[in-house]
């Protein structure tokens, strides 16, 4: 036999190698990306909960696009207003700790990564808990038997993470992030009460408070639906569905679609 | 001389071939591991979104299925649970405050060595808020999810389904008190006239033995432990299997 026909047979099976390889490789790091997506969220939580937000900051990407939006405070565009609000927030709520608890887990991701590895998309829920000093001016906040005397409030505060992912350099890192806030309720009342539910934490809900720490966001909210017990909570947000490329693909943040 | 290399030729594609089946074979697995995670929270994110269609489009076409929880009894066909979703959730429909959010934990999964099936377990925690005449009762509730999956045409479905009722408690009682008294059949006070206990499950209630301080508690669901097909391995829903270490 001629010595072409044995070239051709070790092309076709040095072709075969390389297409075995291509497949394992797009397999592996589609597997590895969702690991490193829940990881990175799992990071954001822990070092969001020490108000560790240099850290925090790390995390989002370097894009002018980058974005994020934590339920009525508006949306906050570009690493520089991003840094100007968590550097703010965290001085707002006495950054060394004291009396501070801030934790908000994460749990029950669904994760999606693009077919052409370069984006990926979550949502989780969150149960968490807060504690806040209250021994300042602008915390107007009801006392209830069982707090009386005490110079922390702890709260219930619920609600679900929304977040859009970029492949930067190697590495997963936040693109678009929204945090709805199902509810924030004091310790001692229930989701249900009505009456207590618009009195809690004036400090935080309200936007001109929060603002005037904040330097105010780059655009308004938008969206704001919280469990209201008169009322219906709309589906919102949806987990991602599977999907090829960014573009074109279905957001998991902002409002729904009409 | 030529044969020898013809049949070392054959021999490395043979291997080539076998080595991707087996590597395909094991992504797949690996994969799998997100990928039944992504379909029970889909479905506990449709669930709190009171969405009863995309809850059912996460179970199987291809096998029977089933679903249970709290103890309604076993529903196993899409419309029976869509129906069970419909009348005791109130999906679909406008009932102010209704809300039921329980979060997957701890998840405990392990995928059939032929790739075709899989198994979990699921702590969960969750609080909610049901309707009844007086407005929404606010309740904790806790619970185990377990499931069987099977993978159709490359999506993961469910092939049962079931939420074990750790406990449902008042918002102001501790789990020791027992279920608020809107979980009990006999209750008036849900809030739509002709409201009544579900009576058109497939099946009776398998396993219902919530958190109870007189009773000890019993080790089930399990686990799922290795297996390597479908075909008489180990349940994670149901009755647990005779001489099952409880």
């Amino acid at each position: 036999m001629k010595l072409s026909y044995y070239d051709a047979q070790l092309d076709r099976l040095e072709s075969m190698i390389d297409s075995l390889e291509s497949e394992i490789t797009h397999g592996v790091s589609k597997a590895q990306a969702k690991i490193d997506v829940n990881n990175l969220m799992g990071k954001y939580t822990f070092y969001a909960r020490y108000m560790m937000y240099n850290r925090v900051l790390s995390y989002f990407s370097n894009r002018e696009d980058v974005s994020l939006e934590i339920s009525d405070l508006g949306v906050y565009i570009g690493k520089a207003k991003i840094a100007d609000f968590y550097k703010k927030y965290c001085a707002a709520f006495d950054g060394k700790g004291y009396g501070v608890l801030h934790e908000h887990a994460v749990s029950t991701p669904v994760i999606e990564i693009a077919e052409d590895g370069l984006t990926a998309k979550g949502v989780w829920l969150s149960p968490g808990h807060e504690a806040f000093p209250v021994d300042r001016a602008d915390a107007d906040i009801e006392e209830t038997e069982a707090e009386r005397g005490h110079k922390v409030r702890s709260s219930w505060v619920y609600g679900k993470f929304a977040v859009e992912f970029i492949l930067e350099d190697g590495e997963w890192k936040i693109w678009h992030m929204q945090y709805f806030r199902t509810f924030q309720i004091g310790f001692y009342d229930s989701w249900t009460d009505v009456e207590k539910k618009d009195a809690w934490f004036t400090v935080v809900r309200s936007r001109e408070a929060a603002d005037a720490f904040t330097g105010g966001p780059s655009a308004e909210p938008t969206y704001t639906r919280e469990y209201d017990p008169q009322g219906t909570l709309p589906y919102w947000p949806k987990p991602p569905k599977a999907y090829d490329t960014y573009e074109g693909s279905d957001p998991v943040v902002g409002a729904p679609k009409e | 001389m030529n044969d020898i290399i013809e049949a070392k030729i054959m021999e490395l594609e043979t291997k080539i071939a076998e080595g991707r089946k087996k590597l395909e074979l094991e992504l797949k697995r690996a994969d799998a591991c997100m990928q039944v995670q992504n379909t029970l929270n889909r479905f506990l994110f449709a669930f709190q979104g009171k969405d009863a269609d995309a809850c059912v489009e996460e179970f199987a076409d291809s096998v029977e299925i089933s679903f249970e929880i709290f103890k309604f009894g076993v529903f196993k066909s899409k419309e029976n649970i869509k129906r069970l979703l419909r009348d005791h959730y109130y999906m679909g429909e406008d009932i102010p405050g209704a809300h039921i959010e329980m979060n997957s934990l701890t998840p405990c999964i392990v995928v059939a060595g032929d790739g075709e099936t899989a198994k979990g377990l699921w702590s969960s925690f969750g609080w909610e808020a049901y309707p009844t005449t007086e407005g929404p009762k606010a309740s904790w509730n806790a619970n185990q999810i377990a499931a069987e999956f099977i993978c159709e045409d490359g999506k993961w479905k469910f092939r049962a389904l079931q939420v074990f009722t750790t406990f449902v408690s008042d918002y102001r009682k501790s789990w020791t008190a027992g279920e608020p008294d809107w979980f009990k059949p006999d209750f008036k006070g849900w809030p739509k006239a002709g409201d009544k206990w579900v009576d058109y499950a497939d099946g009776p209630t398998t396993f219902y033995r919530p958190y109870d301080q007189k009773i000890p508690r019993l080790y089930w669901p399990q686990t799922p432990q290795p297996y390597y097909t479908y075909e008489n391995s180990y349940p994670m829903v149901g009755i647990p299997p005779e001489g099952a270490d409880l």
